[in-house]
Order: C-alpha cells, then sequence, then structure tokens
C-alpha cells in the first residue's frame, strides 16, 4: 500500500503499533500515577518513566540520565529554558533558520529583559558559516541558539562546530526535527542545553518531549507544584529532574513513547533514492526546490515554491489528485523563509518517514512533475 | 532483627535503587517513605538490616546517594 503522507515534520505517521499498544497497556493495566505512594501499580508507572529517561538519554548520548527532563512538546522546553536562565540585557546569538518556538519567547524577553538579538552568519541554504561566527561574539552574548535539522529545507547545522567556535558560551539546540532521523551525540558535543520531541522523528505520541541540560543550577523552574519529593517545603526541589517536573507527567505519553524507543523502524527507503527525487525535482524548470547546497548537510524534508501557482494551491492537488499529504505556509518558522527569500509566500514542505520506501518516492516524484500547469 | 529504610531524594533514585537490588536478588520492598523519617510523599526502600552492607555496596556501585535509618 501506497504512503502517502508527506507531513512527518509536523507529527510523524504512521506509529509503530507498540505505541499505541503501550498506551492501552497503561491505560488499562498498569494505571498508578509517578513517585507518590508506594504501591505496586506506581512502582511499575514510575519504573516504566524512568525506562524511558534512560532510553532519551541513550538517544541524546549524555552520561547524566537525571538531566533528561520529560514535559509536553519541545516548545514548552524551549519555554523553560529561555524564561529560566538569567538573560536580562543579554545578546543572544540565533542559527537562521529557527522556528517560532524560539523567536516568539525571545520576542518577549526582548520587550521585557532588554535582550538583543543577532543572526549568525550563514550562506544562501542558511548553513551557519561557521568561520564568521566569532566576529558576532560581544561581552553580553550569554546563549547561541541553533536549530539542528531546519523544518523548512531540512538543512542540518554544524552544532559541534558552532559550540567549538563559541566556547564557555552556552549553546542551546533544537532537536525537534532531527532527533531520531540523524545521529545526536549530546556529550560528544558539549552542548549545554537540548530540546526534543516525542511525536516527529521518534514516532512516539504527541504530548511528549523534554530537554537534556547540562547544569539544572543555571535555570529556574518554569512550572512550580507537587513532585512527591521535598513536600515539607513551599519551595521546589534543587536538583533534576523533579525540579524541573511539577505536576502528574504525561505517563499514558510517556509509555507510547517506550513503545516507539524499543520498536524503532529502519529506514525503508535508500538515500540515493532520496538524493536521486530531489535532484529530479530540481531540474524540473517551474519549481525552486529548498534544500541544502551539499548533499551531505540533507536532512529528510525539503520545501518547493512553484513559479506559477501559490504554495496551497500546489498542495491542495497533490491531496486532491493524489491523496499526497503536505503541509503550505510559512511552517511557523518566517524568520527562516526571510533568510530563505520565500516570505510570506511560503512553501510546500515534504517530510518523510523511515516507514517510506522507494516506491512513495517515485510515487511522490511523478506526482510533483504533473504539476506544471494544474 | 530490625527493619532498616533507605530514603532517596527523588523517584528515580527508588526506581534504579528497587531494579539493581532485585537484579541481584537481595530481599527490599518499595513503601511509601514513613513519616517519622520525612515528610515526603513518595517512596522509600525497606529491608533487614542483615542485608544492609550488600545493599549499601549495591547504592554505591549505582552512586546512588541515601539516607539511612534503623527501626
Amino acid at each position: 500500500m501506497k504512503n502517502t503522507y508527506f507531513d512527518n515534520a509536523a507529527t510523524s505517521f504512521p506509529k509503530p503499533p507498540a505505541v499505541a499498544e503501550m498506551i492501552t497497556t497503561y491505560l488499562n493495566a498498569v494505571g498508578g500515577t509517578y513517585g507518590r505512594s508506594a504501591y505496586q501499580r506506581v512502582i511499575d508507572a514510575s519504573s516504566g518513566v524512568e525506562t524511558v529517561r534512560d532510553l532519551m538519554a541513550e538517544k541524546l548520548q549524555v552520561e547524566h540520565v537525571e538531566h533528561v527532563i520529560f514535559s509536553f512538546n519541545a516548545t514548552t522546553a524551549i519555554n523553560t529554558i529561555l524564561s529560566g536562565l538569567n538573560l536580562n540585557n543579554s545578546h543572544i546569538l540565533i542559527s537562521p533558520l529557527e522556528h517560532n518556538a524560539v523567536t516568539r519567547p525571545l520576542e518577549i524577553l526582548r520587550g521585557k529583559c532588554g535582550v538583543t538579538i543577532d543572526i549568525m552568519p550563514h550562506f544562501p541554504d542558511g548553513r551557519i558559516d561557521i568561520d564568521n561566527v566569532k566576529s558576532m561574539i560581544r561581552d553580553t552574548t550569554k546563549l547561541v541558539i541553533v536549530n539542528h535539522q531546519s523544518n523548512v529545507n531540512g538543512v542540518i547545522q554544524p552544532v559541534d562546530k558552532v559550540k567549538n567556535v563559541v566556547g564557555g558560551i552556552p549553546v542551546l539546540l533544537d532537536l525537534a526535527q532531527s532527533l531520531g532521523h540523524i545521529p545526536v551525540k549530546l556529550d560528544e558535543w558539549n552542548i549545554d542545553f537540548a530540546v526534543f520531541t516525542g511525536h516527529k522523528g521518534l514516532l512516539g505520541p504527541s504530548g511528549t518531549g523534554g530537554f537534556f541540560i547540562r547544569n539544572p543550577d543555571l535555570v529556574d523552574p518554569l512550572v512550580a507544584g507537587g513532585t512527591g519529593s521535598r513536600s515539607e517545603s513551599y519551595e521546589m526541589p534543587s536538583f533534576a529532574p523533579d525540579k524541573f517536573e511539577a505536576g502528574t507527567p504525561n505517563i499514558a505519553g510517556i509509555y507510547g513513547l517506550l513503545g516507539a524507543l524499543k520498536n524503532p523502524c529502519k529506514r525503508q527507503y535508500k538515500q540515493q533514492k532520496y538524493i536521486e527525487l530531489l535532484d529530479t525535482i530540481s531540474s524540473c524548470g517551474f519549481v525552486k526546490v529548498l534544500r541544502a547546497t551539499d548533499k551531505n548537510d540533507q536532512g529528510d524534508l525539503f520545501s518547493l515554491v512553484h513559479h506559477r501557482y501559490d504554495c496551497s494551491h500546489i498542495a491542495s492537488a497533490l491531496y486532491t489528485k493524489y491523496a499526497i499529504e503536505t503541509r503550505s505556509g510559512l511552517h511557523c518558522a518566517p524568520l527562516a523563509h526571510t533568510t530563505l527569500g520565500t516570505f510570506p509566500n511560503g512553501s510546500v514542505r515534504f517530510s518523510l518517514s523511515p516507514y517510506h520506501t522507494d516506491s512513495d518516492l517515485d510515487f511522490l516524484c511523478n506526482a510533483i512533475k504533473k504539476l506544471e500547469y494544474i | 532483627m530490625r527493619t532498616m529504610f533507605a530514603i532517596f531524594h527523588s523517584t528515580r533514585g527508588v526506581v534504579r535503587a528497587n531494579r539493581a537490588c532485585t537484579k541481584k536478588s537481595i530481599p527490599c520492598k518499595v513503601i511509601p517513605v514513613p513519616r517519622e523519617y520525612s515528610s515526603e510523599c513518595g517512596m522509600a526502600l525497606e529491608f533487614d538490616e542483615t542485608v544492609e552492607r550488600e545493599i549499601k555496596k549495591v547504592l554505591e556501585e549505582e552512586m546512588l546517594v541515601a539516607e539511612f535509618h534503623k527501626k
């Protein structure tokens, strides 16, 4: 059966069957909350959550498992870090392909805390120009934010090189589109903060996500409340993960994520086939493809702009004629589209899943080739 | 023989300690944190003092910090 769902950057589909099975198991059999009281259901539920924390630490390649924090999505995680760091009157460097999950919280900080923001120098495809980053650093630069893989053209940023150049300045890495698709090595890269979501590349359910924090002392919690620990105190615990996990977590969702992490799908399509698809579409003549200049920097998504029709028209035609599901518009990333010269019109985005086959990519390619005149 | 309790600062600590002890077949039980030792509302580990040394060794291997009480 053809897989015509090409909107995996919004949320992945299909999921490994174990995702639904584990959610059902939790809801119908395990039950119990996390870390409050001590009957068997609580022990089992708590143990399940901690198993996912172990697996996430493995995925992120970090030694300090307790510094992996669960939240409801990458956006909440970014807000926790940006609002919890003391960034008053500081200067922040950001990558040129940032999502609104970063730029909107920064806009609030700009208005309230006198934060100034600069975009790192970059190449036409949005890849950071490492050689020219150092000159952007000021005495007041307190944070560097990098979108690991663009949600518009799929460009993968050289985060290890960015960290090398900025030295001791903390780096916040947004893994929303990359984790599950490409290897992440937070300890090796010496990354200070990294946010992730469970429902995209990891193939888990929505409502799961979180962040890694190298030094929990640097950030105040965004949400305060019950944790099951230090209950005598009106103050939040000072240690991770409790410091950042007030309230009952999304245990059902985390069990779903457990199902995903234990049953990953091996990528069905070949990288060569994907690059051929990009090359074929790029040579069509009636579209501009938003992609990485170097194929080695290309993640599992790309966009296109039609020379004749607007992006919503193309998305609609693909769906009506071929049942191909895509996302058109600005993808919540006006900065990225400005960088790529496609603001405010936007583009049509195609984002792949490991479940896609070579034959699915052929089907997509043939459909796009027929779009010269609609 | 006296009963002992290990109290950890986080849920993760109890879960890891319980897993490690179970793996090594050291008898212990997860119980609600006894009120006389802490006002926390989470979990603690209960065990017989005869396995105190084994439990402490496991916790050391796992780099887990706990507060111990005897009843």
